[in-house]
């Protein structure tokens, strides 16, 4: 059991008298580790909130550095931060929120060649970025390293949400074979997100992992949950995890990683 | 009847404070022991006789019953005379099912006894004196004392006490007077800890018990 300190006790009371976190939950949240992938409109509220929360490890990757036009959605990055790292910005601001958290920094891409090394190690990872290839090498590389993750997307005024855990539960392939073909669906650059939607669904890929490493609740596993911010309509569909699914279904086509063709945004590729 | 040691010094402490005046007030019990006291206000200020504010006895049921306390019976002093009934006692003693119990300061060490009055006859009790948390039967394994602290902190305090401890042990709780000792109890309770019980000390905070679920 971990010691609180009473300036943590204070910090967490309101963890601790919540009675499904408690003090063990709160001692599970400092124990553990959440990989972050982006730095951008969905992984500003999720390492803000799981920094507050005292998770004790958290990565974060991105290989971008703070643009003007992120300051609308990517709510860890400030204007003085335009040009600096993302990773090293969105640090800044978690260790601010919470000098209790060991926040690791990786300024590069997520690719084949790096992810399963990248996410092992970590309890959870949340998967903040906008573009689909990278969003099934996230599904896929947590698949194979058995790590429970969020999956999570938004676009214009619509978001959804699925949480994996590999083995239990639908994964991202269950439902959706593979990516769409490069620009058959436009990238966040193109179509413009209401900035608001990233925290909307931010928060819910943060409240899932604290629910994951608490072990409260029910994760949204076998389902995926999407909303349109215009009307506020949140939608549940049920998903099963399919016997025939290329990655986790009873024999796979999928057996190692590779990079799929990404859509091209304005020049640059992203991960 | 039974009663805690600590409550039992309360009331002396009560008595001796008001002199030379009566002291008067309620006792209140669960399971049959006592294990808390309402010390009221003696409006009529005097050496040879007193009487109940009825808007603190009725804030004092009040409180006895969001709490799970029984009114047990009313306690009184009597400065310079012994410690039984006197003939003005048992003629205002109008329920048989409490006990009147009497706190002589006439000698040195106090006295303190105890009476049922049924239609003015009066039956002495005996009095058993119990150590707090004995009463129930239970010694706790740790202690958490939450004195000045207020809500929520104190509940915080109290679920690191109980996050320390295997099911079944013990967590006495030092919590204050008010919102605390009521608060408390009804979380650690709605979490599926048992209020083993709560007992008023003398310096007017309370001891509660739970049992860790
Ligand atoms: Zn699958």
């Amino acid at each position: 059991m971990t010691d609180f300190s009473e300036e943590q006790l204070h910090r967490y009371s309101r963890h601790i008298l919540l009675e499904d976190v408690g003090v063990e939950g709160q001692a599970r949240l400092l124990a553990g580790k959440v990989l972050i992938i982006g730095a951008g409109g969905l992984g500003a509220p999720v390492a803000l909130y799981l920094a507050a929360a005292g998770v004790g490890t958290i990565g974060i990757v991105d290989n971008d550095h703070v643009e003007i036009s992120n300051l609308q959605r990517q709510i860890t990055h400030f204007t003085e931060d335009i040009g600096a790292a993302k990773v090293e910005s969105a640090a800044a601001k978690m260790r601010a929120v919470n000098p209790d958290v060991t926040v690791n920094t990786y300024r590069q891409y997520v690719s084949a060649a790096n992810i399963r090394e990248l996410i092992r190690g970590y309890d959870f990872v949340v998967d903040g970025v906008d573009n689909f290839p990278t969003k099934f090498l996230i599904n896929d590389a947590c698949v194979m390293e058995s790590i429970p993750f969020s999956h999570g997307g938004i676009l214009r005024f619509d978001g959804q949400t699925m949480s994996v855990v590999p083995g239990k539960s639908a994964c991202y392939r269950c439902s959706f074979r593979k990516p769409p073909p490069p620009d058959a669906v436009p990238t966040c650059s193109q179509a413009g997100v209401l900035g608001a939607i990233a925290g909307m669904l931010g928060t819910i890929q943060a409240a899932e992992a604290l629910k994951y490493l608490t072990g409260t609740g029910r994760l949204l596993t076998d389902a995926l949950l999407s909303f349109d911010a215009k009307t506020m309509d949140f939608r549940k569909i049920r998903l099963r995890r399919q016997e025939n699914c290329p990655l986790c279904g009873s024999s796979p086509s999928i057996t190692e990683l590779s990079d799929m063709e990404q859509a091209v945004c304005g020049l640059k590729r992203r991960a | 009847m039974e009663i805690t040691r600590q409550v039992r010094k309360a009331i002396i402490d009560h008595a001796e404070g008001e002199l030379p005046n009566e002291a008067c007030g309620y006792l209140a019990e669960r399971d049959g022991v006592v294990v808390g006291y309402y010390p009221l206000t003696n409006l009529d200020k005097a050496a040879d006789h007193y009487s109940m504010d009825p808007q603190e006895q009725f804030t004092a049921i009040r409180e006895m019953r969001a709490m799970g306390l029984k009114l047990a019976g009313v306690y009184h002093s009597h400065p310079a005379t012994p410690a039984r009934p006197s003939a003005e006692d048992i003629r205002l003693a109008h329920d048989p099912e409490i006990s009147y119990l009497i706190i002589s300061l006439a000698d040195a060490e106090p006295a303190v006894k105890s009476f049922g009055i049924r239609g003015g006859v009066v039956s002495p009790q005996e009095i058993t004196v119990v150590e707090e948390g004995e009463s129930m039967g239970v010694k706790a394994d740790a202690v958490k004392n939450c004195r000045g602290i207020g809500c929520p902190m104190n509940l915080v305090h109290a679920k690191v006490g109980l996050a320390a401890l295997r099911s079944g042990q013990v967590l006495e709780v030092i919590l204050d007077d008010g919102p605390p000792v009521i608060n408390v109890p009804a979380s650690a309770g709605r979490e599926g800890h048992r209020v083993l019980g709560q007992t008023r000390l003398a310096d007017g905070a309370w001891s509660v018990l739970l049992e860790k679920c």
